[in-house]
């Protein structure tokens, strides 16, 4: 891994639009796979980017001019993930803490099933911190430390 | 019966479009009131229509021939009918029925707002990326904007020629850039119908450093420096220049911003 103890960071600003999603996925994982992190490490990142920019998108009700913005912060062993947009919507704000805090939302027939936030489960999965601030639009930082286990 | 409701309201996300959400189940019995909402709109002068259909079980053959009829009545007036948050299910029935080439499926009310932007007002869309002086990373940055604007319609030519150009710039601006601040080249793509413009901009360690930098850059897009091709260096904003259809240069406080536009091939 690159020797870098310096935080560099990669800022995307992009339109609301759910297909532009692949390419900012792609290229914010290619850009972290640059800086040494393996290929396990950068697809867990790739999936967890996707999910947070489509909830953004689908969520933030952008209107045209606003953006999406993902900020990567990259350093020696791990990858802090920032996506921003600029509503806050209380609803969906209080689902996705929610599903943070593991609060199950919905039954239907016998199956006890998270009614939203099954992607942001798998992103709680994938990465070692996930938290929502509304202090300015709304950001969901994803926090992710490379492990052996991330070695591939 | 079975359960269906709709509602008509005026998009609030953009005041020129109307929403007509639809719940339930679209049987063949649903054709009038379909019929009769659409031909409403049209009479007060709205033409352009999101019908929402994330709450639609099923579609039937004559309710999706009546969606077509409505489309065709608001195409001939102007506008445009936008078929927004399909399931997967609905979309396959409805692909079986050669409903592509009719209707574009867009997931979001967003998403329609940004289609009828796109074809009607060109606002363009814009694309923002900040990074710090690492070489390396400009190969993925120009095939990103690459992407994009094959995405919008524009040639494998075009597109290459733009890959070309942030390639020049990107480096350039690293080169030359400051790396000792954070996020210090900027890379803004707008991409509209006909042309892209793109600036690129790296942060110098002074305003004076910007002011010589720019200058440099004026001498040689003006030609009064003359181009040999023996040099080393300075070939590249000679063939952003060609690559291009306008270029300039400005200095912005301790910012060396290069702006071009391409035009889309026709």
């Amino acid at each position: 891994m690159e020797n870098s103890s310096v935080p560099q960071s990669v800022t995307i600003d992009f339109p609301g639009d759910l297909e532009y999603i692949p390419d900012v996925r792609r290229l914010l994982s290619n850009l972290i796979s640059i800086k040494g992190f393996s290929r396990r490490f950068t697809f867990r990142m790739e999936i967890i980017i996707d999910e947070l920019c489509s909830n953004a998108v689908k969520f933030g009700r952008l209107k045209v001019g606003e953006f999406v913005t993902v900020k990567a912060n990259v350093k020696n062993e791990d990858v802090t993930l920032h996506v921003s947009h600029p509503g806050v919507d209380s609803e969906s704000v209080a689902k996705l803490n929610n599903a943070i805090s593991d609060v199950v939302t919905e039954d239907i027939g016998n199956r006890s099933i998270m009614s939203d936030g099954r992607g942001i489960q798998i992103v709680k999965i994938l990465c070692d911190k996930l938290v929502v601030d509304t202090s300015q639009g709304t950001t969901v930082v994803a926090y992710k430390r490379w492990t052996p286990n991330d070695e591939l | 019966m079975r359960n269906f409701k709709l509602s008509v309201d005026r998009c609030t996300i953009h005041d020129s479009l109307i929403v007509i959400r639809f719940k339930g189940s679209l049987d063949a019995d649903r054709v009038a009131s379909i019929n009769e909402v659409v031909n409403g709109v049209i009479a007060s002068g709205d033409f352009f229509v999101i019908a929402e259909m994330s709450d639609v079980s099923f579609i039937s053959s004559p309710a999706f021939g009546e969606l077509m009829g409505c489309k065709k009545r608001l195409v001939e007036k102007g506008g445009n009918l936008y078929l927004v948050g399909l399931d997967t299910e609905n979309r396959a029935k409805l692909r079986l029925l050669g409903a592509e080439k009719i209707f574009e499926f867009l997931p979001t009310v967003s998403a329609a707002v940004r289609r009828y932007h796109w074809d009607n007002e060109d606002t363009g869309d814009t694309f923002r990326i900040l990074l710090p002086t690492i070489l390396s990373y400009i190969p993925e940055i120009r095939s990103f904007f690459s992407s994009i604007v094959r995405q919008k319609g524009y040639s494998k030519r075009d597109a290459f020629r733009i890959e070309a150009i942030i390639d020049e710039l990107g480096n350039n601006a690293i080169e030359h850039g400051d790396p000792g601040v954070t996020e210090p080249v900027e890379i803004i793509g707008k991409v509209y119908r006909y042309k892209i413009e793109l600036s690129v901009a790296n942060r110098n360690s002074g305003v004076s450093q910007a002011n010589e930098s720019v200058r440099e850059i004026n001498n040689r897009l003006k030609g009064d420096t003359s181009f040999n091709l023996n040099e080393k260096r300075g070939r590249g904003v000679e063939l952003v220049k060609m690559l291009c259809d306008e270029i300039s240069a400005a200095a912005e406080d301790d910012k060396t911003v290069i702006r071009i536009i391409k035009k889309k091939e026709v």
